[in-house]
């Protein structure tokens, strides 16, 4: 008897190693333990069950079974109540039908022979219950409840595993689809950021226009030529802002302003509207401005390329107006620059000059930038004309 | 410009102070304006009873049917030329306003010697 037990406690060592080295798929591993229980112990069907719950409630199912065609054994009603029965048992028990209690009424319900019931559990943690069914012989059997008991330890721990596991996939797939469905809507939020911001500009842009029909149809209702003057005035200054709001539109980003394209549009404006053919020269560059440079830098383009269009060329005086947009280690620089008359004698319209030149001098130092007028008849030796040059930092876009 | 009667413009435009310059504009160069809606079926439903020898047309307006619509009929039924004035146009629109075959594209800001020219060129 010694011996006998000394054998099957060195088969189930042997056991245990096998099925820790499968510990990492718990059904082979239960196939494994099933098979060799069986041959070992001489049980007509081996039935391994995992306890689950749902809903609050313990559900048995079968990990494994063997033979393969005793399956349907595991759904049975009394296979599954003497899996809820084992809950009660805190070791591996012998069940004999024709006796007392819940067991043996369900051996008796199957029709079935005696009957181990282990309990598979690590320290306090039930994962789910062995049942070796319908015995062939049941002597020995004490040694082998005390042997399954120190094995189902080790079993338990892989169904575990196998169960975190599981676990952990099916939260990192959860945590996947949550964080793919946030960046679904954070990009379905900046779309219609975009959408709004198109929409401001466009309403910004729409009411300048606005802004500048009622400045037309207040010049149109008045008798005073001067009056129309300063009001067209203030019409080609609006509509230098309305410019950088259509550029916004069109950009990409719908935060700066291509500047090349903004001095391009400006420059043929006002060509257009002052009906003077004196030509503009603009170098492209590729410089994008924040709409709060844009504006300010507008508005000076505008003040300079209209004084230059209007004022330099009197007489019909040929030349041409160079306009330079240039940007050198974050440093901006503008220039409006024309080979006409000078600011000297020859322009009649101090008043609203001094107040163009003004409006430059006052944008400049919004930009934090340095003006600089060269008088070239004054200071270069045969030159002629007028050069405004604006330093300024550029922002970050 | 050989000296011509006035033009019966038909202005459509849903911003009013829009049309209003329009107007002024249009009547300062000598021409009349017939019409001045701000929607498209008022325009269509308009041109049962009016025939202008211009129509400036916005794109965008407010309801369903927008400048375009106004620019078929009068390509199509009325044979009436016309001009499109309008601030923004994204390409589509642009291709879709462009097969109606058009006098001219106005850009906004509207500016006076373009609307004078319009009209020579119709009048002539």
């Amino acid at each position: 008897m010694h011996d006998h037990a000394q054998a099957f406690n060195m088969l189930f060592t042997d056991l245990v190693e096998k099925i820790l080295s499968m510990a990492d798929s718990p059904g082979r591993c239960a196939d494994f333990l099933a098979e060799n229980l069986r041959a070992l112990i001489g049980a007509r069907t081996v039935l391994v069950l995992e306890c689950t719950h749902f809903s609050g409630e313990r559900l048995h199912e079968i990990v494994s079974v063997f033979p393969e065609r005793r399956r349907s054994m595991g759904y049975h009603e009394a296979v599954q109540s003497i899996a809820e029965t084992s809950h009660d048992l805190d070791h591996t028990e012998l069940f004999e039908p024709h006796t007392h209690g819940p067991v043996a009424e369900a051996l008796g319900r199957l029709g079935i022979g005696s009957a181990i019931v282990a309990p598979i559990k690590h320290g306090g943690t039930r994962m789910g219950v062995l049942l070796l069914l319908d015995l062939l012989d049941t002597t020995g059997s004490r040694t082998i409840m005390e042997t399954l008991d120190r094995l189902t330890p080790a079993f338990s721990l892989v169904l575990r595993n196998a169960f975190l596991y599981n676990n952990l996939e099916l939260e990192v797939a959860r945590r996947t689809r949550d964080l793919e469905e946030r960046t679904a809507s954070l990009q379905a939020a900046l779309a219609e950021k975009e959408v709004m911001l198109k929409e401001v500009h466009h309403r910004v842009k729409n009411n300048l226009q606005i802004v500048t029909s009622l400045l037309f149809l207040q010049a149109d209702s008045s008798k005073s030529a001067a009056l129309r003057d300063a009001l067209k005035k203030s019409r080609g200054r609006i509509q230098s802002m309305a410019l950088v709001h259509e550029e916004l539109y069109r950009s990409e980003d719908l935060a700066s302003v291509d500047m090349s394209e903004y001095v391009k549009k400006l420059c043929a404006d006002l060509s257009e509207a002052l009906e003077i053919t004196v030509p503009i020269v603009f170098r492209k560059c590729s410089l994008k401005l924040p709409i709060t440079q844009s504006i300010p830098c507008g508005l000076i383009l505008n003040e300079l390329v209209t004084n230059a269009l209007k004022y330099a060329y009197p007489d019909n005086r040929t030349g041409e107006i160079r306009v330079t947009m240039s940007v050198d280690n974050g440093l901006i620089r503008l220039v409006v620059e024309d080979d006409g008359v000078g600011l000297g004698p020859g322009h009649d319209d101090a008043d609203s000059c001094s107040l163009g030149l003004s409006l430059v001098e006052g944008l400049a130092a919004q930009l934090h930038g340095c003006l600089k007028i060269t008088d070239k008849s004054v200071d270069e030796p045969g030159g002629s004309g007028v050069r405004f040059e604006i330093d300024f930092p550029g922002e970050e876009t | 410009m050989t000296q011509h009667h006035g033009l019966n413009i038909m202005i459509v435009e849903d911003e009013r102070i829009i049309s209003m310059m329009l107007s002024r504009m249009v009547e300062r160069l000598g021409h009349h304006v017939c019409a001045c809606v701000t929607s498209a079926p008022a325009a269509i439903e308009a041109l049962d009873h009016i025939k202008p020898d211009l129509a400036f047309l916005d794109i965008n307006l407010e309801g369903e049917k927008d400048g375009i619509d106004v620019g078929m009929v009068l390509r199509e039924r009325l044979g009436i030329p016309f001009v499109y004035a309008t601030a923004y146009t994204d390409t589509e629109t642009k291709a879709r306003a462009a097969a109606t075959a058009p006098l001219a594209f106005l850009a906004k800001p509207i500016d006076l010697d373009s609307i004078k020219s319009l009209c020579d060129l119709v009048a002539d």
